[in-house]
Protein backbone atom coordinates (compact mmCIF):
# COMPACT_ATOMS: atom_id res chain seq x y z
CA UNK A 1 0.00 0.00 0.00
CA UNK A 2 1.40 3.63 -0.50
CA UNK A 3 0.08 7.15 -0.04
CA UNK A 4 1.43 10.09 -0.85
CA UNK A 5 -0.25 13.66 0.66
CA UNK A 6 -0.65 15.99 -1.72
CA UNK A 7 -2.11 20.09 -1.36
CA UNK A 8 -4.25 21.35 -3.91
CA UNK A 9 -2.42 24.49 -5.95
CA UNK A 10 -5.65 25.28 -7.92
CA UNK A 11 -7.32 28.10 -7.51
CA UNK A 12 -10.75 26.71 -7.91
CA UNK A 13 -9.94 23.37 -6.03
CA UNK A 14 -10.71 20.29 -7.33
CA UNK A 15 -14.13 20.81 -9.28
CA UNK A 16 -16.37 19.15 -11.70
CA UNK A 17 -13.48 19.24 -14.44
CA UNK A 18 -10.13 17.97 -12.56
CA UNK A 19 -12.67 15.63 -10.76
CA UNK A 20 -13.71 13.80 -13.91
CA UNK A 21 -10.28 13.46 -15.68
CA UNK A 22 -9.13 11.84 -11.95
CA UNK A 23 -11.71 9.24 -12.11
CA UNK A 24 -11.11 8.70 -15.52
CA UNK A 25 -7.61 8.30 -14.75
CA UNK A 26 -7.61 6.33 -11.21
CA UNK A 27 -10.13 3.92 -13.41
CA UNK A 28 -7.75 2.51 -15.50
CA UNK A 29 -5.25 1.30 -12.44
CA UNK A 30 -6.15 -2.23 -10.89
CA UNK A 31 -5.39 -1.10 -7.45
CA UNK A 32 -7.97 0.10 -5.18
CA UNK A 33 -7.52 3.97 -4.89
CA UNK A 34 -9.19 6.32 -2.25
CA UNK A 35 -9.01 9.87 -1.25
CA UNK A 36 -8.76 10.94 1.97
CA UNK A 37 -9.49 14.44 2.93
CA UNK A 38 -10.12 15.56 7.30
CA UNK A 39 -10.04 11.51 7.96
CA UNK A 40 -12.86 11.41 5.85
CA UNK A 41 -12.75 8.71 2.65
CA UNK A 42 -13.90 8.67 -0.78
CA UNK A 43 -13.92 6.36 -3.93
CA UNK A 44 -11.24 7.63 -6.21
CA UNK A 45 -13.17 6.08 -8.98
CA UNK A 46 -16.20 7.33 -8.41
CA UNK A 47 -16.88 10.91 -9.65
CA UNK A 48 -20.06 12.05 -7.05
CA UNK A 49 -17.85 10.71 -4.60
CA UNK A 50 -14.59 12.63 -5.44
CA UNK A 51 -16.98 15.76 -6.16
CA UNK A 52 -18.75 15.25 -2.62
CA UNK A 53 -15.03 15.74 -0.73
CA UNK A 54 -15.01 19.21 -2.04
CA UNK A 55 -11.54 20.16 -2.02
CA UNK A 56 -10.38 23.62 -1.73
CA UNK A 57 -7.46 25.32 -2.77
CA UNK A 58 -4.80 24.24 0.12
CA UNK A 59 -6.89 21.37 1.29
CA UNK A 60 -4.97 18.48 2.56
CA UNK A 61 -5.70 15.59 0.57
CA UNK A 62 -3.83 12.18 1.03
CA UNK A 63 -4.29 9.36 -1.82
CA UNK A 64 -4.19 6.31 -0.83
CA UNK A 65 -3.48 2.84 -3.02
CA UNK A 66 -3.08 -0.88 -2.70
CA UNK A 67 -2.70 -3.24 -5.68
CA UNK A 68 -0.11 -4.42 -7.97
CA UNK A 69 -0.04 -0.57 -10.03
CA UNK A 70 -0.17 1.53 -7.02
CA UNK A 71 3.52 2.97 -7.55
CA UNK A 72 2.53 4.25 -10.73
CA UNK A 73 -1.05 4.82 -9.51
CA UNK A 74 0.43 7.40 -6.50
CA UNK A 75 2.61 9.01 -9.22
CA UNK A 76 0.15 9.96 -11.97
CA UNK A 77 -2.66 10.14 -9.51
CA UNK A 78 -0.52 12.92 -7.26
CA UNK A 79 0.41 14.56 -10.72
CA UNK A 80 -3.25 15.21 -11.48
CA UNK A 81 -4.30 16.97 -8.19
CA UNK A 82 -0.99 18.92 -8.33
CA UNK A 83 -1.57 20.61 -11.70
CA UNK B 1 -25.59 28.55 5.04
CA UNK B 2 -28.19 25.51 4.07
CA UNK B 3 -28.50 24.00 0.37
CA UNK B 4 -32.34 25.08 0.68
CA UNK B 5 -30.99 28.84 0.89
CA UNK B 6 -28.91 27.96 -2.41
CA UNK B 7 -31.85 26.35 -4.62
CA UNK B 8 -33.56 29.25 -6.57
CA UNK B 9 -37.36 28.76 -5.69
CA UNK B 10 -38.66 30.97 -8.88
CA UNK B 11 -36.21 29.12 -10.62
CA UNK B 12 -37.91 25.05 -10.60
CA UNK B 13 -39.74 23.09 -12.91
CA UNK B 14 -40.97 19.65 -12.57
CA UNK B 15 -42.92 18.39 -16.06
CA UNK B 16 -40.42 20.50 -18.19
CA UNK B 17 -41.70 19.88 -21.95
CA UNK B 18 -37.98 20.45 -23.55
CA UNK B 19 -36.95 18.38 -26.03
CA UNK B 20 -32.99 18.03 -25.97
CA UNK B 21 -30.45 20.38 -23.92
CA UNK B 22 -30.77 23.50 -25.40
CA UNK B 23 -34.14 24.12 -24.73
CA UNK B 24 -33.65 22.66 -21.50
CA UNK B 25 -31.50 25.34 -20.44
CA UNK B 26 -33.09 28.01 -22.20
CA UNK B 27 -35.95 27.37 -19.93
CA UNK B 28 -34.10 26.91 -16.87
CA UNK B 29 -31.84 30.20 -17.67
CA UNK B 30 -34.83 32.47 -18.87
CA UNK B 31 -36.16 31.03 -15.08
CA UNK B 32 -33.40 32.42 -13.13
CA UNK B 33 -33.57 35.96 -15.42
CA UNK B 34 -37.35 36.45 -14.47
CA UNK B 35 -35.92 36.29 -11.17
CA UNK B 36 -33.17 38.74 -11.52
CA UNK B 37 -30.50 35.99 -10.54
CA UNK B 38 -28.75 36.32 -14.43
CA UNK B 39 -28.60 39.69 -15.66
CA UNK B 40 -27.97 38.51 -19.61
CA UNK B 41 -29.96 35.07 -20.12
CA UNK B 42 -28.06 34.99 -23.33
CA UNK B 43 -24.09 36.00 -21.99
CA UNK B 44 -25.24 33.09 -19.43
CA UNK B 45 -25.98 30.43 -21.26
CA UNK B 46 -23.11 31.15 -23.26
CA UNK B 47 -20.87 30.48 -20.27
CA UNK B 48 -23.12 27.52 -19.06
CA UNK B 49 -22.11 26.17 -22.96
CA UNK B 50 -18.13 26.92 -22.11
CA UNK B 51 -18.56 24.65 -19.82
CA UNK B 52 -19.88 22.30 -21.43
CA UNK B 53 -17.46 22.29 -23.99
CA UNK B 54 -14.49 21.30 -21.36
CA UNK B 55 -16.38 18.37 -20.23
CA UNK B 56 -19.52 16.27 -19.63
CA UNK B 57 -21.98 17.29 -17.08
CA UNK B 58 -24.23 14.22 -17.11
CA UNK B 59 -23.24 12.51 -13.58
CA UNK B 60 -24.82 9.46 -14.63
CA UNK B 61 -27.97 8.24 -13.18
CA UNK B 62 -30.17 10.19 -15.53
CA UNK B 63 -29.02 13.17 -13.52
CA UNK B 64 -27.05 16.33 -15.01
CA UNK B 65 -25.04 19.23 -13.28
CA UNK B 66 -24.48 21.95 -15.68
CA UNK B 67 -22.95 25.18 -14.36
CA UNK B 68 -21.51 28.35 -15.02
CA UNK B 69 -19.53 30.54 -13.43
CA UNK B 70 -20.60 34.03 -14.93
CA UNK B 71 -20.15 37.67 -15.19
CA UNK B 72 -23.69 38.10 -15.46
CA UNK B 73 -24.79 36.05 -12.33
CA UNK B 74 -26.09 38.58 -9.87
CA UNK B 75 -26.40 35.87 -6.58
CA UNK B 76 -25.24 32.49 -6.88
CA UNK B 77 -28.03 30.12 -6.70
CA UNK B 78 -29.62 26.45 -8.69
CA UNK B 79 -32.18 25.73 -10.59
CA UNK B 80 -33.65 22.20 -11.13
CA UNK B 81 -35.62 20.75 -13.65
CA UNK B 82 -37.31 17.32 -13.93
CA UNK B 83 -38.02 16.71 -17.74
CA UNK B 84 -41.04 14.54 -18.99
CA UNK B 85 -39.06 12.86 -21.14
CA UNK B 86 -35.45 11.81 -20.61
CA UNK B 87 -33.01 13.88 -23.11
CA UNK B 88 -29.75 13.60 -24.89
CA UNK B 89 -26.83 14.86 -22.83
CA UNK B 90 -23.65 13.63 -22.59
CA UNK B 91 -23.13 11.80 -19.24
CA UNK B 92 -20.53 8.96 -17.85
CA UNK B 93 -22.89 6.17 -18.23
CA UNK B 94 -23.89 7.03 -21.34
CA UNK B 95 -27.44 7.53 -20.35
CA UNK B 96 -30.17 10.27 -21.43
CA UNK B 97 -30.71 13.03 -18.21
CA UNK B 98 -33.70 13.47 -16.62
CA UNK B 99 -32.93 15.48 -13.73
CA UNK B 100 -31.02 18.68 -14.67
CA UNK B 101 -29.50 20.78 -11.53
CA UNK B 102 -27.78 24.18 -12.78
CA UNK B 103 -25.78 26.22 -10.86
CA UNK B 104 -25.47 29.72 -11.62
CA UNK B 105 -22.03 30.82 -10.12
CA UNK B 106 -20.67 34.33 -9.59
CA UNK B 107 -17.70 35.29 -9.96
CA UNK B 108 -16.67 35.88 -6.48
CA UNK B 109 -18.09 32.54 -5.66
CA UNK B 110 -16.54 30.72 -8.40
CA UNK B 111 -13.63 29.47 -6.18
CA UNK B 112 -14.51 27.92 -2.46
CA UNK B 113 -17.99 28.47 -1.84
CA UNK B 114 -18.75 26.91 -5.33
CA UNK B 115 -16.39 23.61 -4.58
CA UNK B 116 -18.37 23.16 -1.40
CA UNK B 117 -21.98 23.89 -3.22
CA UNK B 118 -21.19 21.09 -5.62
CA UNK B 119 -19.73 18.93 -2.84
CA UNK B 120 -22.66 19.01 -0.98
CA UNK B 121 -24.83 18.68 -3.60
CA UNK B 122 -22.98 15.75 -4.70
CA UNK B 123 -22.94 13.88 -1.50
CA UNK B 124 -26.75 14.62 -1.38
CA UNK B 125 -26.61 12.32 -5.24
CA UNK B 126 -24.39 9.65 -3.76
CA UNK B 127 -27.15 8.44 -1.99
CA UNK B 128 -29.60 6.43 -4.11
CA UNK B 129 -32.56 7.17 -2.24
CA UNK B 130 -32.06 11.11 -2.77
CA UNK B 131 -31.55 10.37 -6.80
CA UNK B 132 -34.51 8.23 -6.75
CA UNK B 133 -36.80 10.82 -4.90
CA UNK B 134 -35.28 13.59 -7.24
CA UNK B 135 -36.22 11.94 -10.42
CA UNK B 136 -39.97 10.96 -8.71
CA UNK B 137 -40.69 14.25 -7.85
CA UNK B 138 -44.03 15.57 -9.31
CA UNK B 139 -43.89 18.79 -7.81
CA UNK B 140 -41.79 21.87 -6.89
CA UNK B 141 -42.64 21.78 -3.18
CA UNK B 142 -41.61 17.83 -2.85
CA UNK B 143 -38.30 19.09 -5.01
CA UNK B 144 -37.22 21.51 -2.74
CA UNK B 145 -37.79 19.05 0.09
CA UNK B 146 -35.12 16.81 -1.13
CA UNK B 147 -32.61 19.24 -0.52
CA UNK B 148 -33.77 20.28 2.11
CA UNK B 149 -31.95 18.54 4.30
CA UNK B 150 -29.60 19.15 7.40
CA UNK B 151 -26.36 19.34 5.58
CA UNK B 152 -25.27 22.87 6.23
CA UNK B 153 -22.52 24.73 3.93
Amino acid sequence: MKELEVIIKDDEGIHARPAALFVGKAKSYHSVITLEKNGEQFNAKNFTSVLSMGACKNDRVLIRAEGADEDAAIAELSQVLND
Amino acid sequence: MMIADVINKNAIQVNMPALDKQQALESLVNLLYQDGAVDDATLFIQDVYHRESEGMTGIGGYIAIPHGKSLHVNRTCIAIGLLEEPIEWESLDGNKVKAIILFAVSMQDKNDFCIKLMSRIARMLGNEQVCENLLNATTNDELISIFNQKVSL
